[in-house]
């Protein structure tokens, strides 16, 4: 609690915070006479140093010297407040906990001289990187800004696509230590209130002394973590956010990521990119079963290629057969060393790729496509047909439009190997149940993860693994969202008359 | 060989189930489960010794054989 | 019990379809084309007619108790004593019969696929899957048989288009030449194999929800005619174009079947597709049985988590898959010629008599349900 002495305030928040060189405590005389003494505490860096200069400082030292004659402290505090300061948002505080929190998070804080009360005046303004293309999912046609670090551009970034007063912004503090703002967004009314309940449970549950990004909320808000499979989605776009507010899911924002997190995700919005909706339906439909395609390609090819090596040459076709082997020839691995060599090399290279510096990037891809393109089949180390196989095998999974469904595929490959490699097609089939077995078994937030695919659900399947006409998808997803379901009233199901518009300008042409 | 693959699972699959068991005090499913287990390794590894052991085929064809024929 | 896991009807109605789907078209051909020469179809369509009635009447049992598994019907109809005995009866023929499609599936990957693999390897592995499938639940395996089931539908299409052009159905006259001895045969040995075990679907029943209960014998029957419509058209094409004799003397004449495939030299030798389609099939029969085996222990002990008899279960099912069945022929000929009695007296007459029993009792007393037991 703060006492009525501003000396005894200011030396015990010095003792509390030591050293601590980025944090500014300002002593200065105010009102006629320099009567009042004030204390004004900012941390240096994270308050905008123009606004603590122009509006506060400033007003403390040179407006108030013109003002009332003789005024009691208590008065001076509220005067201060009410008709002094020219800054937006001003708190009123009364204990040190939150003198340090709002000190820490860039507000200035004004302790007066004999009053057990301090001002917190919001001055947040750092450094930042400012609104960006964002780099992880790239659109060609779209809108191309993208989250930054700061939680309040970022959710200015999703107000202004949505203009509604439903849309709720709830924040609290996550982090014995850090302290970070967590945000909850929904859509009142559209959102299911069990799931924004079950979102709220799952925050007040989390116990940790610091968050940095949002992949540390991810990890314990998910309902299963035993699995490759990413059941949160994550995005630093905001029109992603804003169309999944609008389907009813809760969205998360983090202080201090460009990620924010979408609950419930369910497998098939992992494929879909926010560019299938600003595109042709019919592009958009064929641009999403290539991905579900290339997951599957990705997925399987390298143990496809060792099982009919291995196991069933009878089913390729004999001249097919014969070039296959007669490259093999000189390999002197079986297949499934020769894949699981090749596939390393490349993961290798690929982490290689993303974690090295911009410079030495250009290096890697010339070391890679001379190590696993020339190199290694001159070598005789392995097949050509094994690093088109590769080759394949990477290009599908770069195509999947969130990263870390692409990942999971990366490390289920391996298996999905080892299984072709002892049982051939025998052991993908299975291997293949065995995924979709656990598949259907995830739930996201309640949902089940396969929906709408498994349970299955006609309404759903406009959305899902094809993508229909706008006017068609008239209703909000139906397992998300059960009270507010009607998206568009279907006015516009009828084509526009064109036809009239051409008779009415050739009924024109012809009168001139 | 095969019967200390067969143990390994054994432990295995106790590592995953009884947990969850001794954690509830599911007294009656703990008696059941290790009856059950019990046989099934014993039969494993009767069989492993190439023991002849109880056909239920061989019952069927017994039993309507009158029919049959 | 736990039966707060549902399905939908359609699920249900899927599950059917694989059911009889699953196996028998690896076993039926051949023992159709043994039995009713050139008038196999004749047999197998008069055998879903039969079908057809026969799960009439389960839906009446399930329409008597829509809330009771078949261990629990029994128990409650025929008293403690008996009950037991008549649940000791269907665990048994559940575990039996979840071996025998294992040993199926076993024997197919290892005489025509993986011919050096040791088939204990293949049980595990398919196994291992099953016992997945059954921990994580009958909702988890009926959603996955859901995202298949399109699939396995449009490939057994694609395998009948692609054989219209050695379709030759002059292989099917003449048409009734041993009078009509034959064909009643072929439907007494049919109607064995898929239909009479349906019985174990009564296991799954009560899992289906609530709101979906009116419409069991709508899905049920449903499944029982696309199940059989594909294994009578699978039975036809064997006849039509690999000929009887071929078709009763392979063990798998299906397989052999997509071997003939062959358009325009560039699609061929596609029998591994069938091979895929078989093992799909099969495994969703096989976790069915694996989860009522499971399920009708647990009940039979009267023990709620039903969970983890999974386990346990594995190595009893593992040793019988293997030991039931010393050799395919002797297999061939049990199934043949036993194990349509055994299943008649399981999958008809008990449960006919359960339904008698249950309908003279239900005069006596009130209705079951308000009962309360």
């Amino acid at each position: 609690m703060l006492t009525d002495s501003l000396g005894g305030n200011l030396e015990k928040i010095r003792e509390d915070i030591g050293q601590s060189s980025d944090i500014i405590i300002r002593i200065v005389k105010a009102g006629v006479n320099h009567r009042h003494g004030v204390g004004v505490i900012y941390t240096d860096g994270l308050a905008d140093k123009e606004t603590v200069q122009n509006f506060i400082l400033e007003s403390l030292l040179i407006d108030l010297r013109e003002s009332f004659q003789k005024i009691d402290a208590e008065n001076f505090f509220l005067f201060i407040k009410d008709c002094v300061l020219k800054a937006g948002e001003v708190k009123e505080i009364s204990d040190f906990q939150k003198v340090y929190f709002h000190v820490l998070s860039g507000d200035t804080v004004i302790l007066v001289d004999g009053i057990k009360k301090a001002l917190a005046v919001g001055t947040r303004g750092w450094q930042d990187r400012g609104v960006n293309e964002p780099s992880s999912q790239i659109v060609v046609r779209g809108p191309k800004d993208g989250f930054t670090e700061t939680l309040r551009t970022n959710t200015a970034l999703v107000r202004r696509r949505i203009r509604d007063k439903n849309l709720r912004i709830e924040t609290k503090q996550i982090g014995k230590i850090t302290k970070t703002d967590v945000c909850i967004m929904y859509i009142k009314g559209i959102v299911q209130d069990k799931i924004v309940d079950e979102v709220r449970q799952r925050l007040e549950r989390i116990e940790i002394d610091g968050i940095l990004e949002s992949g540390y909320i991810e990890e314990y808000i998910q309902d299963e973590t035993f699995t490759p499979f990413p059941t949160v989605y994550n995005t630093e776009r905001p029109d992603i956010i804003a169309a999944a507010l609008l389907e009813g899911k809760v969205a998360i924002l983090v202080d201090g990521t460009p990620f924010a997190l979408v609950v419930p995700a369910l497998f098939v919005s992992f494929f879909q990119a926010s560019e299938d909706y600003y595109q042709r339906f019919d592009i958009s439909t064929f641009i999403r079963l290539l991905r579900y395609l290339a997951f599957f390609i990705a997925l399987i090819t390298p143990s496809f290629y060792i099982a009919v090596t291995t196991f069933h040459q009878e089913m390729l076709p004999t001249p097919l057969l014969i070039s296959i082997m007669a490259q093999r020839e000189g390999v002197p691995f079986p297949a499934f060393v020769e894949a699981l060599l090749m596939e390393l090399t490349f993961e290798i290279l690929r982490e290689a790729g993303t974690r090295m510096p911009r410079a030495v990037g250009q290096a890697i891809s010339i070391v890679g496509a001379l190590v696993i393109g020339e190199a290694a089949v001159q070598a005789g180390l392995v097949s050509p047909v094994m690093v088109i196989v590769v080759s394949i095998t990477a290009i599908s999974s770069f195509i999947s439009p969130t990263f870390n469904m692409a990942i999971s595929i990366r490390i289920l490959r391996f298996l999905f190997m080892g299984l072709a490699a002892s049982f051939g097609f025998f052991g993908i089939i299975l291997g293949m149940i065995a995924l979709v077995l656990h598949l259907t078994s995830l739930r996201s937030f309640g949902i089940p993860y396969m929906s709408p695919l498994a349970p299955f659900f006609l309404s759903g399947q406009k959305d899902s693994l094809i993508r229909m006409p706008r006017w068609m998808m008239l209703r909000r997803p139906s397992l998300i969202n059960q009270t507010n379901i009607i998206r568009d009233t279907g006015a516009h199901s009828e084509k526009p008359k064109s036809r009239e518009i051409e008779n009415e300008t050739s009924k024109q042409g012809n009168e001139k | 060989m095969k019967i200390f693959l067969l143990l390994l699972a054994t432990i295995i699959i106790l590592f995953i189930d009884l947990p969850e068991m001794i954690q509830k005090q599911l007294k009656k499913e703990i008696i059941v489960y290790s009856l059950l287990l019990i046989a099934g390794i014993i039969l494993s590894i009767l069989h492993m010794l190439q023991v002849p052991l109880f056909n239920p085929t061989d019952l069927i064809v017994w039993m309507f054989r009158p029919f049959v024929e | 019990m736990q039966k707060n896991t549902i399905i939908s009807i359609q699920q249900f109605f899927i599950l059917v379809v694989y059911f009889i789907i699953g196996s028998t078209v690896i076993i039926i051909p051949s023992f159709l084309a043994l039995k009713a020469k050139q008038d196999a179809w004749i047999s197998a369509i008069i055998t879903i007619v039969l079908g057809v009635l026969l799960v009439w009447m389960y839906d009446v049992i399930i329409k008597e108790f829509p809330d009771d598994t078949l261990i629990e019907i029994s128990e409650k109809v025929l008293g403690k004593w008996l009950g037991k005995i008549a649940s000791l009866i269907y665990v048994t023929y559940f575990i039996f019969l979840t071996s025998l499609i294992i040993r199926t599936i076993g024997e197919f990957m290892v005489t025509q696929i993986l011919v050096e693999t040791p088939i204990e390897v293949i049980h595990i592995l398919f196994l291992l899957v099953g016992a997945m499938g059954v921990r994580l639940g009958i909702e988890v395996l009926a959603r996955t048989a859901e995202i298949f089931f399109p699939w396995i539908i449009f490939f057994f299409a694609l395998i009948v288009l692609f054989l219209v052009p050695r379709y030759d159905f002059q292989k099917l006259m003449p048409i009734l030449e041993n009078g009509f001895k034959p064909v009643l045969d072929g439907v007494f040995t049919f109607v064995s194999i898929p239909f009479l075990d349906l019985i174990i679907l009564l296991m799954i029943v009560p899992f289906v929800k609530k709101e979906d209960r009116n419409k069991i014998r709508k899905g049920f029957i449903f499944g029982v005619i696309v199940g059989g419509i594909v294994v009578t058209s699978l039975v036809s094409l064997c006849l039509i174009t690999l000929g009887i004799d071929f078709t009763a003397r392979n063990t798998y004449p299906t397989y052999v079947l997509a071997k003939q495939i062959s358009i325009g030299k560039f699609l061929e030798r596609i029998e591994g597709l069938v091979a895929g389609l078989w093992v799909f099939t099969i495994f969703f029969k096989m976790s069915i049985c694996y989860f009522a085996s499971v399920l009708a222990l647990a009940q039979f002990f009267q023990i709620k988590n039903h969970k983890f008899f999974v386990f346990p279960l594995f190595y009893i099912l593992m040793i019988y898959s293997i030991i039931s069945i010393p050799n395919w022929p002797y297999f061939r000929k049990v199934a043949l010629d036993y194990w349509p009695y055994y299943v008649t007296i399981l999958g008809f007459i008990l449960p006919f008599l359960l339904l008698i029993v249950a309908k003279i009792r239900y005069r006596t007393t009130r209705k079951w349900s308000e009962k309360g037991v």
